[in-house]
């Protein structure tokens, strides 16, 4: 194996937890949720991706979100994860990139989804903010709840999006990608000015659920009786 | 830190890239080269450059690499030096350019997608001065030219290399006929292409791939005869054209007025074609991602792939030509290892039972059901392959359950066709061979 920076240390997606840090990971595309805006004006996509031993969400910022497609086989590096509405999520850290070395020609395994929310990680994930962990990420690159001081208005790091137990707020299966937002329009337990979308349908609801994109070719092959 | 953008990326000048795209080994390290071009022949004129890059090239193979990468690149990135880069590479180069060569093939097969513009141009450019200067292995440059045309693509840089690789061979005609490979992969490549060119915009140029494909056919039949049985395919999908209807006229009642050693259309249908023309329709990038399913797609895993390639290839209603190129490739190119044929790897009668099912009109299933068949017409023991009819065969048994109209369409076309014999070979080889459990 080379000596190589960016491949020291690549992880598999199955080995990430809440708070991975300098995260390297290699892999394919295979959803992309639709933009949202964050009050500050930034888009964000969260995008399903996945390696051959299973499938998670990565949370893209502006430019580099809308140049990603479905297929793309992407290097991120200095990546970390954190949890974003009971779903671990992936992000570009400080000092980190997404780069795309190529396109379809990645094995992968969509299950298991370590992005399908998981209430032992959401209470666990409230715990970590009381603490106050430092932030890791400069503004635009970090979603709000790692006390970042984003683009939020002073005083906001020490907001709990999580106080309002998301549980409740995981869209039903089937759901479209808007009912995560209240009635109101403003997404529950989430503070003005936090910009970061709720995760896509697919990654967010459970796994009996659709892929959000298909495209029907009218045949689903049988299962080889080996 | 800036939230938008990754750390930002000059743009080369060779292909276009994004912020997301990782840089480009071979274009950075062209671009080296440039500048050590460009460094030996700074402010120096023209008569020192010349003493300068010589005087470089001989120093040794890393010097001389560098110096005709450097002519090279600088050949596709600025077209005004372009003639006079190019004459001082044929000047310098000491291995009959090669290395150039080699280049040149690696930027065909893996990045001609994203070549910018003025490379693009500039590529073309140079593939033909490499064809008037009589280079070694510039026939091999124009097949991996031509292969980049893309079957079932109407776009105009498409529409565009389609023309200009054409003009190249109609310009060097007497050089062309020389190499009956290259006479051969020209008809088979503009035979093929000629069908997407059916509009009224296009006529022009359709008139110009007939009156090529004709004159090759007419001149230097036997050549073309070398392709074989799928030749007759071809024809037969542009036989509604006046110059191919007189075509195949003598083709069918005339053979000898085409050539004296042509005894007729069984000659050509019992001969098979040769992997290298089933490929060379395919681009580099559908022959890459076709064999990565076929050897490492888990059967049941293919969904996503499928609609990607889809979407990139066949989402069109005038891609759907490019079915057929596809069904025959598989049929005669992709042939799995023992190893990958007991594994639970996507099947090949998988992938074209997927092609099948989604053709979008009539005249594109019929004419893929005819592709995927057409090894079993003339079928022979001794002169083809099981694997060529295998697909189909399991296309049909798979297909009874789930989707009995498939058969019922397949063994329907099969039994009208005037091929009894050839078709009853191929069902006693593949009873003979097991393919059936």
């Amino acid at each position: 194996m080379m000596a190589n920076p960016t491949t020291e240390a690549l992880f598999l997606i199955k080995d990430v937890k809440p708070g991975s840090k300098n995260l390297n990971i290699v892999f394919i595309v295979l959803e992309i949720g639709r933009v949202t805006k964050t009050k500050d004006g930034h888009e964000v996509r969260s995008c399903k991706v996945a390696d051959k031993s299973g499938s998670i969400a990565i949370s893209v910022w502006d430019e580099l979100g809308s140049l990603i497609q479905a297929g793309d086989i992407i290097r991120l590096t200095r990546g970390y994860a954190s949890i974003w509405k009971g779903c671990l999520t992936l992000y570009t850290g400080r000092g980190g990139d997404l780069q795309k070395i190529g396109e379809f020609c990645m094995v992968y395994s969509e299950v298991p989804n370590f992005s399908e929310p998981n209430p032992d990680l959401q209470a666990q994930s409230n715990q970590q903010n009381k603490s106050g962990k430092p932030d890791q990420n400069p503004r635009g690159n970090s979603p709000p709840n790692q006390n970042s001081g984003t683009s939020a208005p002073p005083g906001n790091g020490t907001m709990q999006p999580f106080v309002n137990s998301n549980n409740n707020n995981n869209p039903p299966p089937g759901a479209t990608r808007d009912s995560s937002f209240g009635p109101t329009g403003r997404p529950n337990g989430r503070s003005p000015g936090n910009g970061a979308p709720p995760p896509v349908t697919a990654t967010g609801a459970p796994a009996a659920t659709k892929p959000s994109v298909t495209i029907s070719n009218g045949r689903d092959p049988r299962r080889a009786k080996r | 830190m800036e939230p938008s953008s990754a750390k930002a990326k000059p743009q080369g000048r060779l292909l276009v890239s994004t912020s997301l795209d990782a840089k480009d080994e071979l274009e950075e390290k062209l671009e080296r080269c440039v500048g050590i071009v460009q460094s030996l022949t700074n402010g120096l004129s023209e008569r020192e450059s010349n003493d300068a890059l010589t005087a470089n090239v001989c120093k040794g193979q890393q010097q001389h690499e560098d110096v005709c990468l450097g002519l090279f690149c600088l050949v596709l990135t600025d077209p005004s030096q372009a003639q006079r880069s190019y004459r001082d590479l044929t000047l310098l180069s000491r291995d009959g350019m090669n290395g150039v060569l080699v280049k040149i093939n690696q930027i065909l097969m893996e990045k001609f997608l994203k070549l910018q513009d003025v490379s693009r141009t500039q590529l073309v450019w140079l593939v033909r001065e490499l064809v008037k200067s009589g280079v070694m292995g510039a026939d091999g440059v124009l097949m991996t030219l031509m292969k980049q045309i893309a079957g079932g693509d109407m776009s105009s840089k498409n529409l565009w290399l389609a023309e200009n690789v054409l003009d190249v061979l109609l310009d060097q005609k007497e050089w062309l006929v020389k190499s009956a490979m290259l006479v051969a992969m020209a008809v088979y490549t503009y035979l093929r292409l000629m069908v997407d060119h059916g509009t009224t915009a296009l006529l022009v140029l359709r008139q110009k791939e007939v009156d090529f494909c004709i004159s090759m056919l007419r001149e230097r039949f036997m050549d073309c005869a070398v392709i074989g049985r799928d030749l007759v395919r071809l024809l037969q999908n542009v036989a509604r054209i006046p110059e191919m209807e007189l075509l195949w006229k003598d083709l069918l009642h005339n053979p000898a007025a085409l050539s004296p050693q042509f005894t007729g259309l069984l000659q050509l249908l019992t001969a098979r074609t040769s992997r290298k023309f089933l490929a060379c329709r395919l681009t580099p990038d559908m022959e890459t991602k076709l064999l990565f399913m076929t050897s490492r797609v888990r059967f049941g895993q293919q969904k996503r792939y499928q609609e990607w390639f889809q979407r990139q290839y066949l989402s069109t209603a005038e891609s759907q030509s490019l079915r057929c190129d596809l069904i025959r490739y598989i049929c005669g190119v992709v042939h799995p290892s023992n190893e990958v044929l007991s594994s639970d790897i996507l099947p090949r009668w998988a992938i074209i039972g997927w092609l099948l099912t989604t053709c979008t009109s009539n005249v594109a299933a019929s004419n893929a059901k005819l592709a995927l068949f057409y090894d079993w017409l003339f079928f022979s023991p001794e002169k083809d392959s099981i694997m060529n009819i295998e697909p189909a065969i399991l296309v049909m048994h798979h297909s009874m359950k789930p989707h009995p109209a498939i058969t019922a369409t397949l063994l329907d076309f099969m039994c009208r066709t005037q091929v009894r014999q050839g078709v009853f070979n191929s069902l006693t080889f593949i009873m003979e061979k097991r393919v059936l459990a």
